[in-house]
């Protein structure tokens, strides 16, 4: 029906860009969902994708700040007497084929939902505070890079940091080719701070919200663009 | 006669693009009080809607993914929840008003109470949008709507002095008794009616019912190319006839009714019920497009299983919207507000909410990863970038002319 | 926010003319109103002799001016004028209040489908226009 396009799963990815938001398809081209959120586990390789979030909680969480939490309590007390209402709906890793401008499982949608475990997520991620070792603010977390491991996972290896304006997830920081011209200036021009760093210059504190740098930014930073 | 059935998606999308209920009063309002002097209105707005809608047809027919989708995935879940709701309002409201003008549509015709027909009108709408194939809708309504090609004879049959009208348009000769603000505030109306987000979810959703592939390109592009100008034509005609038959009467349209007399002048009995059932199945028509635009943009956010294409049961969620969409619109008609005063406002709200659906379109439609070969060319590009600068002039100018002329008087 | 602020700035700087609070311009879009229905009936009228429209068309159209034309002049009535026009004031409702009897004449005319009325109501439609753009010409005195 549509165009083959290579399985973007294989090769390094940006989280927010290519993940989040994305359609579910199943195996039959049944829609599902949107990949609301990614669960981040703590493995030998690193913070690895284990599964796809979608659902209320993941997506309500993913409107941001205080407005989001206030949902998410709001939507858990709807029916206190549900056990894991909190907890988003997960797709395991290992049921999904492939990813190019949808994401597709290797199942069928009905009853392909689990709710039973608490882990990080991507979502918590992007939009932290990046702050260097002098206590000074840099910037926030705008997207997550992950590369595929030995065990065929796809696991967390840098942090895409900047300065947040608008039209971060359009794409015109991380490819250098696309169009049109002016757009892209523009974008360019708006997200000129926009870097990329290595995860062993980062230590990542959930609790506080924020993203510790080993050293200045200036001496640690990458280009953000991947081709 | 396959042919003319594959262009059916285009010519329903513009027909409640450009001559639903809306349109068919504000055209014939703008003709009469302006004549043919806003005509660059219309021609912009059939242009920008042509360039836009090209571009989604081509992202929804090469990677299948229609163009709500797009835009929560590119501007995230925030400022897509921002573009829902807005969206929602406008195609709501518009869905309302569609539904209260295939009533008053029908009450020229038939003895038909005025109320009690609203609901009758509503479950029609809704059955068909629940059973009905997504093909026969499209072809049912997109080529009864071409009924409205009686306005373009009318205009013919009274013998204009078409040099005059034709200086008219391309001088953009406004009347004198008319004052410039009212003159740009229809401008940004007409051309926000052209340009309304609900003409592309519909378009784009409507090509992946179809299930276009790469190599309909060129069957989505006669769509775009042959509907819109058409629909834009109608506009004109409508226009022209109310200039020449009511113009030179003083008279100032505010009633359906009042659109057909220039057909009753020019065509007598015959042409009259041929522009009847024109505005019985363009407003029925637009009334299946924003509906469905309604569910589609509601479904595409939050990814559930939409479109006609799969069996209701497989799109729960999907027809339910349908259904509670209906509802509201009947509870909100049963108040007896006018149909057309909701149209009237709802365009010119349209006209703020166009940045953020067409700038995601523009983006995606440059994307490698999801075009291909496919991706915008110069010329695409170019284009798209030009009418988002006229789409943010018409965004920021909108409301100041609606508080300024007080709605255009 | 930015929204927000840029429709203040907007309506504050909205021009001083056409200010709708005036009375005067309230009754020169009254009037143009009534005439705009007024005109209606009229080509209605004509088509009718005619021959070139049907029934349910005719009477839909008939009874949509007349509503029109009685609302217009309804909210007109309640609004209040200043002293030093209360002659103009008086001669306005006059004329919009006549227009709206003849309309309805005509409108009862037109459903009877009584023909032999016709002429005459043609040509009262013909005066009542008359009569109503004198009255605007007065007013914007």
């Amino acid at each position: 029906m549509t165009r083959e396009m290579p399985n973007k799963l294989e090769g390094t990815i940006d989280g927010a860009l290519e993940l989040l938001d994305r359609q579910l398809l199943d195996v039959e081209g049944r829609m599902l969902g949107k990949v609301d959120d990614v669960e981040l586990t703590q493995t030998e390789s690193g913070l690895t994708i284990t599964a796809l979030l979608t659902g209320p909680v993941a997506l309500l969480h993913r409107l941001g700040g205080r407005l989001g939490n206030n949902l998410v309590t709001q939507y858990v007390a709807l029916r206190p007497s549900e056990t894991n209402r909190s907890r988003p709906w997960r797709i395991v890793i290992d049921d999904v084929e492939r990813l190019d401008s949808a994401l597709h499982l290797r199942v069928h949608r009905d009853e392909s939902l689990r709710r039973d475990v608490e882990t990080f997520r991507l979502g918590a991620l992007t939009g932290m505070n990046a702050v260097e070792p002098a206590g000074r603010r840099v910037g926030r977390v705008l997207d997550a890079r992950f590369a595929p491991s030995e065990s065929g996972r796809l696991v967390l290896r840098g942090l895409v940091v900047g300065d947040g304006h608008p039209g971060g997830l359009l794409g015109y920081d991380r490819r250098p080719d696309m169009g049109p011209w002016v757009v892209r200036r523009i974008v360019g021009w708006l997200h000129r701070h926009t870097c990329a760093v290595d995860l062993e210059h980062v230590q990542i504190l959930w609790n506080n919200k924020e993203v510790r740098l080993a050293a200045p930014l200036r001496e640690i930073r990458g280009p953000a663009l991947r081709r | 006669m396959k042919k003319v059935f594959a262009v059916a998606l285009g010519i329903l999308t513009a027909i409640g693009g450009f001559v639903d209920i809306g349109d068919l009063v504000t055209n014939a309002q703008v003709g009469a009080r302006f004549g043919l002097s806003l005509a660059w209105a219309t021609v912009v707005g059939v242009v920008g809607i042509c360039v836009f809608a090209e571009m989604s047809g081509r992202v929804a027919a090469v990677s299948g993914r229609a163009t709500f989708d797009l835009i929560r995935e590119r501007l995230g879940p925030r400022v897509g929840m921002l573009n829902l709701l807005s969206s929602m309002l406008i195609t709501m409201l518009t869905y309302t008003a569609e539904i209260g003008g295939v009533a008053l549509a029908l009450q020229l015709v038939a003895s038909v109470h005025e109320l009690l027909v609203v609901p009758v009108v509503a479950v029609v709408v809704w059955v068909v949008l629940w059973r009905a194939k997504f093909s026969i809708i499209e072809n049912v309504f997109g080529l009864l709507g071409l009924a409205l090609v009686v306005f373009g004879v009318a205009v013919w049959k009274l013998g204009p002095d078409y040099g005059a009208l034709l200086h008219q348009a391309v001088g953009a000769h406004k009347p004198s008794d008319e004052s410039w603000r009212t003159f740009a505030y229809y401008a940004v109306a007409l051309f926000g009616a052209a340009m309304t987000p609900y003409e592309v979810f519909f378009f784009s959703s409507g090509g992946v019912e179809e299930h276009w592939s790469p190599q309909d390109v060129g069957t989505m592009r006669a769509n775009v190319l042959i509907g819109f100008p058409l629909g834009g034509a109608l506009s004109l005609a409508i226009a022209a006839s109310t200039w020449l038959v009511l113009g030179p009467l003083e008279i100032s349209v505010d009633t359906l009714g009042q659109v057909g007399l220039p057909i009753a002048a020019a065509l007598g009995k015959l042409g009259l019920a041929v522009a009847i059932l024109g505005f019985v199945a363009a407003t029925f028509g637009a009334a299946c497009e924003t509906g469905l635009s309604v569910a589609y943009s509601i479904a595409q956010y939050f990814g559930a299983q939409w479109g006609k294409y799969v069996r209701p049961r497989e799109a729960a969620f999907f027809h339910l919207i349908l259904a509670l969409a209906t509802l509201l619109a009947v509870a909100l008609l049963m108040t007896t507000v006018d149909p057309i005063l909701i149209t009237e406002m709802s365009v010119v709200f349209s006209a703020v909410a166009l940045p953020l659906t067409y700038f995601p379109i523009l983006v995606v439609a440059n994307d490698p990863d999801y075009m291909g070969e496919h991706a915008n060319g110069r010329l695409a590009n170019a284009l798209g970038v030009v009418f988002l600068g006229v789409i943010a002039i018409a965004a920021t100018a909108a409301i100041p002319l609606l508080i300024w002329t007080r709605m255009g008087q | 926010m930015v929204c927000a602020a840029w429709l203040g700035l907007v309506t504050a700087c909205a021009p001083q003319a056409p200010d709708h609070s005036s009375w005067r311009d309230q009754a020169h879009l009254s009037l143009e109103d009534v005439g705009s229905n007024v005109s209606t009936m009229s080509l209605v009228l004509q088509l009718v002799q005619d021959g070139r429209m049907f029934g349910k068309y005719q009477q839909i159209v008939a009874l949509n001016s007349e509503t029109n034309a009685g609302r217009t002049t309804d909210h007109f009535s309640g609004e209040q004028p200043e002293p030093q026009d209360d002659a103009t004031y008086r001669r306005v409702t006059t004329v919009m209040s006549d227009a709206g009897d003849l309309l309805a004449d005509v409108r009862i005319a037109l459903v009877r489908r009584d023909s032999s009325q016709y002429p005459r109501l043609a040509q009262e439609l013909a005066h009542m226009t008359h009569r109503l753009t004198r009255a605007e010409a007065a007013v914007r005195r």
